[in-house]
């Protein structure tokens, strides 16, 4: 109504009115009708008519797991004039053991027993039979004082004997239970002293108890992963190894024949250094030198990143080396073999060296060099590096020559800094000598790409 | 497969009558196992430990153009073949090569039985070629795998291709054997082929029983071979004289770097960045 006014009139459109004020939800709707669910809820409360017609009756009934002929009653449900059949439906429910009684004769000839009399196991038994071997309540009931314990042994041991005697070469009674798991008085008994202690442990114990085994658990979950991953380097190092064939590359193919072997061996081997490998070549009974190197090569460079081994091979290439030996006799791979470590050795220094450097070099930043004889000394370190440069390597002259220059470079700047900074020259001159001697030829180390 | 298991050198005297000077056999170099796939026979050999029999081979092929005489699916003659590195007889240790050719070949698996080994066969394309070498049950239950890739079409393709020379692709490799059967070491320990070691000092032998069919009618060896004279010359000289002078730098090197390591290990401390 008053969105009407608002809007001067609404245009000719004619909601379908079903409750008040609607008018306000069907604009709000885009001027159509709101949506009705399309089953009414009232009418899913309704039950269909049923054909059943019940009604409720106060009838007597019997049980028959009673032994007298009582009656009683009780409300019963008549479906249509039809009063329940059967049986009272609770009497299903009153089951009981079946107890196995001997004879006179059967107990002088298996069942005599020093602590039992006859008389207290004739009481037992009736016990048992009349309350279905709960032996609480027949502990309760026994004349004579006995442990349940007891109690139940003689029982067990008694009913284990007659079914033995009864059928002696019966196989079915060889797979009943009594027979293959017979009572144990001991071990039931340190049973029951054992849960009545963890029954009547206090809060803190649970709590200590708790963190002791927490704490066994993680070392146990240690020593199998250390393990695992001791026998997982393995698998993957003889694995990798079956894997590598660089079957596009003529004349230089590695043969992985046995390799269903390796793994299996290989994992019960305990370290990945060469002695293991070359102990699990000797467990094949045929191989090729080429596999055996390339084994060999694994189980080295195992430790090593991939970025690593892909420095050892660049460092191979540029000496000059197949990286793998055209004849590889025994001698060939052994020398292969050492080389590749070397250079490993190689790799692991220059690394060091250049880690101490970045070490150093937070000290460095506010001294640069100050040293009077520097140029002559870094000629010299200069030249000694010289030599290294293979000789054959086109690029090396060049790498030369910007070495030079970078030295020529560095000299100016120390030229340079002398001359502003002359009350540094306190400072040890040799030991600067020294540094500035590291600086370059660790950055001419980084030049020469390794 | 079965695991070596060592036994004491007791168990065996009986079979192998020895003196009592040879009583110093250290008992851990002969060791007993059980041969791989013989289950129901299960018969002991004894091994020799320490001792390493190797067997320099090359295997390769080499390639024919076929000129005018070429067609479009016969364009190459080529031979896949495996020779002893010095082209000595190779029946002696291996009992047959199976070669698979690729599978539009007709008959692909060829199995040569007897010295040379080598298929020859016409066709215009490249594969790979699986060579399995089998060897005789004294040496090794077990075969060995090689792979080579059939190259007919030189590298630089400069030209038509000359009838007169072939593509020749070869690669060395030695079958080792490491702890080789005394019957086998007993049988090759002086054949040209196999390469033995020293043997230890006191280590008797047993009389060497010479194995299946011996191919008299012809010689195993390839030193006459038709075309050994495009067979390549492995010498492991070069690769060694290049890597002892590799390994030369890098110790050099390595002494280097160690030196420059202790001398930076002193300074840094004692350094105070000062007035």
């Amino acid at each position: 109504m008053d969105v009407k006014n608002i809007l001067g009139g609404l245009p000719n459109f004619s909601f379908p009115l079903q409750e008040k004020n609607s008018s306000e939800v069907c604009a709000l709707t885009g001027g159509f009708a709101p949506l009705m669910p399309a089953v009414d809820l009232s009418l899913l409360k309704k039950k269909p008519p049923s054909d059943k017609k019940v009604i409720w009756r106060w009838l007597p009934f019997k049980n028959s797991a009673r032994k007298d002929d009582l009656q009683l009653h009780h409300w019963i449900q008549v479906v249509n004039g039809v009063p329940p059949t059967g049986d009272y439906s609770f009497a299903k429910y009153n089951k009981s053991v079946d107890i196995t009684r001997y004879t006179d004769e059967e107990y002088e000839k298996y069942l005599a027993n020093p602590k039992w009399t006859k008389e207290e196991t004739d009481q037992l038994f009736d016990l048992c039979e009349r309350f279905n071997l709960r032996f609480i309540v027949i502990a309760d009931r026994f004349p004579s004082s006995r442990t349940v314990e007891e109690l139940k042994d003689r029982y067990y041991s008694v009913s284990r004997a007659m079914l033995i005697a009864r059928n002696p070469s019966s196989t079915d009674v060889a797979m009943d239970p009594l027979v293959q798991e017979p009572y144990n008085v001991s071990q039931e008994m340190e049973r029951k002293r054992a849960q009545s202690l963890i029954l009547s442990q206090t809060k803190q114990q649970e709590r200590r108890d708790e963190e002791v085994l927490a704490e066994a658990k993680r070392i146990a979950e240690l020593r199998i992963m250390t393990k695992v991953d001791l026998e997982s380097e393995l698998d993957v190092a003889s694995k990798a190894c079956a894997n590598v064939t660089e079957r596009a590359n003529p004349g230089e193919t590695v043969s992985p024949s046995n390799t269903e072997l390796p793994p299996i061996v290989v994992s019960s081997m305990t370290s990945t250094d060469n002695a293991s490998t070359i102990a699990s070549l000797r467990m094949l009974y045929v191989y090729s030198r080429t596999y055996a190197l390339g084994q060999m090569v694994q189980s080295a460079s195992s430790s090593a990143g991939l970025r690593t081994i892909k420095r050892v091979d660049q460092t191979l290439q540029e000496l000059g080396v197949n990286l793998k030996p055209r004849v590889p006799t025994k001698t060939v791979c052994a020398e292969h073999l050492e080389l590749r470590n070397e250079i490993l050795t190689l790799l692991n220094l220059q690394k060091q060296l250049q880690n101490k450097e970045v070490e150093g070099s937070s000290f460095r930043d506010g001294s640069h060099c100050e040293t009077t004889g520097t140029p002559k000394r870094l000629h010299r370190g200069g030249d000694q590096d010289l030599t290294f440069v293979p000789d054959n390597t086109s690029s090396g002259g060049e790498r030369i020559g910007k070495r030079d220059q970078k030295r020529k470079s560095l000299n100016k700047f120390c030229m340079l800094s002398l001359g502003g900074n002359r009350n540094g020259v306190a400072i040890c001159g040799a030991l600067l000598i020294g540094i500035v001697n590291l600086v370059l030829s660790s950055s001419e180390l980084n030049y020469w790409q390794f | 497969m079965s695991q070596s298991q060592t036994l004491p050198l007791k168990r065996h005297q009986d079979e192998n009558p020895r003196d009592d000077d040879s009583s110093d056999i250290k008992p851990s170099r002969l060791k007993i196992s059980l041969p791989s796939e013989d289950s129901d026979k299960k018969i002991l050999i004894k091994r020799v430990k320490d001792v390493e029999i190797c067997v320099p081979i090359v295997y390769g092929t080499i390639a024919f153009f076929l000129g005018r005489k070429a067609s479009e699916s016969q364009s190459h003659k080529w031979t896949v073949y495996v020779r002893g590195a010095s082209n000595e007889d190779l029946s002696a240790v291996v009992k047959r090569v199976v070669f698979q050719l690729h599978p539009s070949f007709n008959n692909p698996t060829r199995v040569v039985e007897s010295p040379p080994f080598e298929i020859s066969e016409c066709g215009w394309g490249e594969f790979e070629i699986a060579i399995t070498l089998f060897f005789h049950s004294d040496a090794c239950e077990k075969q060995l795998d090689l792979y080579h890739h059939l190259k007919l079409y030189p590298e630089d393709e400069s030209g038509p291709q000359n009838t007169k020379r072939p593509v020749v692709i070869e690669s060395y490799n030695e079958v080792v054997f490491p702890e080789p059967s005394e019957a086998f070491l007993a049988r090759v320990q002086n054949h040209p082929a196999v390469v033995v070691p020293r043997l230890p000092d006191g280590l008797n032998l047993p009389s060497p029983v010479p194995v299946e069919p011996m191919n008299d009618k012809e010689r195993g060896d390839t030193k006459d071979h038709p075309l050994n004279h495009w067979f390549l010359n492995f010498s492991e000289a070069d690769e060694l004289l290049k890597l002892a002078a590799a390994r030369q730098q890098v110790q050099a090197h390595i002494v280097k770097l160690r030196r420059q390591l202790t001398l930076m290990e002193g300074l840094p401390q004692s350094k105070q960045p000062s007035g």
